[in-house]
């Protein structure tokens, strides 16, 4: 029975991980959601900017991250638009910019932002690290035309907008590289933006030593971390509602790790005892 | 020559971002390679589309096994790029809303890659059954701490903290995020971005000097 256990056939623990994961949609648990300081850390970045802010919102990260990013951006993007700030959307990754399209259409629906003069979509530069360097002084030299194709000087909201010294605050969505490490290089150490940044939980750990240092002024930690923003708004969208998925699922892959280190404990105690008993014969 | 005028251009390219960083007035000079850079990114999107035409072609020429899979491969990549580059509304853009590549990637791309990158569920709790044992101190500590991140990090696992006797008065979240992962975690990343950074710094300096090489492949 214990070899039998030990060496379970894998597709016991994935059948298992599925009902875990499909329980909580079919039977929603409602668990309470408690907000991390961090997360707190990152709605006060928000809350503090005076009406008429300008935050560029980098969406760095591709679909198979979407679940985890995506509805943080939609979060802050009606955080930001509710407290009347603007918004200068642009990726580093080039998934990125349709992503950033479909949040910010979706949170101007909600809170009736206009497009060119409360927000604006500058689409994916290639190059990471020297798009932020070559655009530190002259944005427009790097993005001289919206995703739409709509040039620079057409765009209401960008009027005044020069280089990074000209925003107010760097929210970067990031999933890896590029992502928020390359804001926090070029545009934190050579132009004192304030950055704050939603990534996923595998890459939090990553930015954590920036945190506390104080690079990086707030931070979302994966889809944790989003419920916790969108339980602060009072507005719980798509993370809040997969939380009790991601519970189930945690709770099942605990649940095998006990069972596999009980099944170890109880082998090597059968092999002493049969050591012994061998070795007394 | 084949390997002296890379390793000049190389060089040069590196002293010159060195230098610009340093000297204000000759900041000009980073813009300029900034934009050289931008312009071989480009180029090299094209370059890596044919690398990829010519690589898998080669496979479904020869029938290599598994050249089904490059072929479904080359036929996706040819059906998006003449959806990129022949079907959109005039006037409008391929990634508008409702056009043939903005469908692809709402509803084949972003789909796939979101199933694909779910399976690491799966595969993480079969590899958390089969290796994540308590063999050693060590091995020990790190289950402990793996577990009680990943357990009591989450809403169930906070409710379930609550129900125990005594160990409740603990704010077993607060405690992870402040110890856990502002601590121990925090030192660890910063030993390995310090370490890191200076063995970048060493190899960066070794390409620029010519003494790595092997960024410029073989020698024939």
């Amino acid at each position: 029975m214990l070899d039998k256990l030990s060496s379970l056939d894998r597709r016991w623990i994935f059948l298992a991980i599925t009902i875990a994961v499909i329980i909580p949609f079919v039977f929603p648990l409602g668990l309470p959601i408690k907000v991390s300081q961090q997360t707190k850390q990152f709605y006060e970045c928000i809350e503090q900017l005076p009406q008429g802010s300008v935050v560029c919102m980098s969406f760095d990260y591709g679909p198979g991250t979407r679940v985890e990013c995506h509805p943080m951006a939609q979060a802050a993007l009606y955080h930001l638009f509710t407290r009347r700030c603007k918004v200068i959307a642009l990726a580093l990754w080039p998934e990125g910019a349709l992503f950033a399209r479909e949040a910010l259409r979706e949170a101007a629906k909600e809170t009736g932002a206009a497009e060119g003069t409360d927000y604006v979509n500058l689409g994916y530069k290639a190059g990471g690290e020297v798009v932020l360097r070559g655009a530190g002084d002259d944005l427009r030299a790097f993005f001289p035309n919206d995703i739409d194709g709509r040039s620079w000087d057409s765009i209401p909201m960008l009027k005044g907008i020069k280089g990074w010294d000209t925003i107010d605050l760097i929210c970067a969505w990031s999933m890896g590289k590029p992502g928020v490490l390359e804001y926090v290089r070029v545009v934190g150490g050579s132009y004192h933006r304030p950055i704050i940044t939603g990534t996923t939980a595998v890459t939090a750990p990553e930015a954590m030593p920036l945190v506390n240092s104080g690079q990086i002024e707030g931070i979302l930690q994966g889809m944790r971390g989003a419920s916790e923003y969108e339980v602060m708004l009072k507005r719980p969208g798509a993370a809040a509602r997969g939380m009790d998925a991601l519970s189930m699922a945690h709770v099942a892959i605990a649940a095998f790790i006990i069972m596999a280190n009980v099944i170890y404990w109880l082998n090597k105690r059968r092999d002493r005892r049969n050591s012994l008993v061998g070795g007394g014969a | 020559m084949k390997r002296e005028v890379p390793l000049i251009i190389t060089f040069v390219a590196g002293a010159v971002m060195i230098v610009q960083f340093y000297t204000l007035p000759l900041s000009w000079l980073g813009d300029l390679f900034n934009d050289f850079f931008n312009i071989i990114v480009t180029c090299a999107y094209v370059l890596g589309a044919a690398s990829l035409l010519i690589a898998n072609g080669r496979k479904i020429q020869r029938q290599a096994p598994g050249w089904g899979y490059n072929a479904v491969l080359l036929l996706s990549l040819l059906a998006t790029l003449f959806c990129g580059f022949c079907i959109f509304p005039q006037g409008g853009l391929p990634t508008d809303a409702g056009t043939p590549f903005d469908w692809i990637f709402q509803n084949v791309y972003t789909p796939m890659s979101a199933a694909t990158y779910s399976l690491l569920a799966f595969y993480i709790a079969s590899a958390s059954y089969r290796a994540f044992r308590a063999r050693s101190a060590e091995a020990t500590i790190l289950l402990v701490t793996a577990f009680m991140v990943m357990l009591f990090r989450i809403p169930l696992g906070e409710l379930l903290w609550e129900q125990l006797p005594i160990l409740h008065y603990l704010d077993i979240g607060d405690f992870i995020e402040t110890w856990i992962i502002g601590g121990f975690n925090t030192a660890g990343q910063r030993a390995i971005m310090l370490g890191a950074s200076v063995g970048l710094i060493s190899v960066s300096l070794k390409i620029l000097l010519g003494i790595e090489r092997s960024y410029l492949g073989s020698a024939d």
